[in-house]
């Protein structure tokens, strides 16, 4: 069924259409928000707000992008709000960091991977991510969607609603303050 | 070329920007330098994941979970003054008033106040119930008089 099609009955709340709708790309969404915020459970739970969000407001949908634009920008949203919204609650000591909680990270490649490798892999994803976290959000989110969802930088523009040039300097500046980052992390480590 | 210099210029060796002589330079440090070795190693290894990862599967239950949440969502929820009147005042009454209680059992128990209750009653000069006292202590003695004793009594009928 056409996408058109699709989001004109969810708009008049079929419900089929929108399973339909969301069996079609939960996994697109799914994936954006695991690789935004790195857990599992936290990317199944911000996917849903995602699709809840689409649901409640798809009249605000005009049609003037993809569809796949639109899906990518509520779940940055969605997982960016999320981060913030974990930072606020960050003096609540968590319980993840006191028993050092880190099996909720998930990565379907893990599974088939040795022992001896996985710790090591382990260790450069914690350092990645560590680093992502501590780059300015636009830097990122531009990053991520290039690197991980492989979007071009025009895609990104759109889904970030900034230019393309911007975009370049926001990738650019961004690996270079990751890579300061990482060399600090591991002189440290 | 010294570990200071090869961090700083690390990143530019990643991406390919530093003139022949200076890779070169690079190359020997790394060589003979294994704290930088293991630094550059770690550093490429890291930087090499920033590439697309491999797609989480599709969930096959996910429609219905997010149903499920939507259905949850539209449900009515108890008020927030309840809530927070439930989990910050009900609760800990609940559990101080349980402490308490078990604490008050405990202290009964071992300072066996029931029986000095007993004696308080005794010494108030209450005559029925020394009357029911003394009887009482007298069974309580037959009862627990040792068996040897009553042995050591048949033997001395039987010799006499």
């Amino acid at each position: 069924m056409d996408d058109k099609i699709l989001l004109a009955k969810i708009a008049e709340k079929d419900e089929k259409a929108f399973q339909v709708f969301v069996e079609k790309y939960h996994q697109l969404v799914l994936n954006v928000c695991n690789n935004i915020l790195n857990n599992y459970d936290d990317a199944m739970d911000v996917s849903q707000e995602v699709f809840i969000k689409i649901y409640e407001s798809i009249d605000s949908f005009r049609g003037d992008s993809k569809v796949t634009t639109w899906l990518y920008r509520v779940s940055v949203n969605k997982s960016l709000n999320y981060l913030r919204s974990r930072k606020k609650q960050k003096w609540f000591t968590s319980l993840d960091v006191i028993f050092g909680d880190d099996n909720k990270s998930s990565d379907p490649e893990d599974k088939e991977l040795k022992p001896g490798e996985n710790i090591e892999l382990e260790e450069n994803k914690k350092a990645l991510y560590y680093a992502l976290r501590k780059l300015p959000e636009k830097q990122n989110v531009a990053i991520s969607l290039n690197n991980f969802e492989d979007l071009s930088y025009k895609e990104i523009s759109e889904v970030m609603g900034i230019s393309v040039s911007e975009v370049g300097v926001l990738i650019n500046r961004g690996k270079k303050k990751l890579q300061k980052i990482l060399i600090d992390y591991y002189k440290k480590n | 070329m010294n570990c200071k210099n090869l961090k700083k210029i690390l990143p530019d060796y990643i991406d390919k920007k530093l003139s022949e002589k200076q890779i070169e330079e690079f190359q020997n440090h790394i060589e003979s330098c294994s704290d930088c070795s293991i630094l550059y190693q770690k550093f490429n290894n890291t930087f090499d994941l920033l590439k697309p990862k491999a797609e989480i599967a599709e969930h096959a239950f996910y429609f219905t979970r997010l149903k499920q949440k939507m259905e949850n969502r539209n449900s009515p929820k108890e008020s927030i003054f309840i809530s927070f009147f439930s989990r910050k005042l009900v609760q800990p009454v609940i559990y101080l008033s349980s402490l308490i209680i078990a604490v008050y059992i405990g202290i009964l128990i071992g300072s066996g106040s029931v029986a000095q209750e007993q004696y308080s009653e005794f010494n108030n000069g209450n005559e029925d119930y020394i009357q029911t006292f003394a009887e009482y202590q007298y069974l309580n003695d037959f009862e627990i008089e040792p068996i040897e004793n009553l042995l050591i009594d048949n033997d001395n009928i039987v010799e006499e």
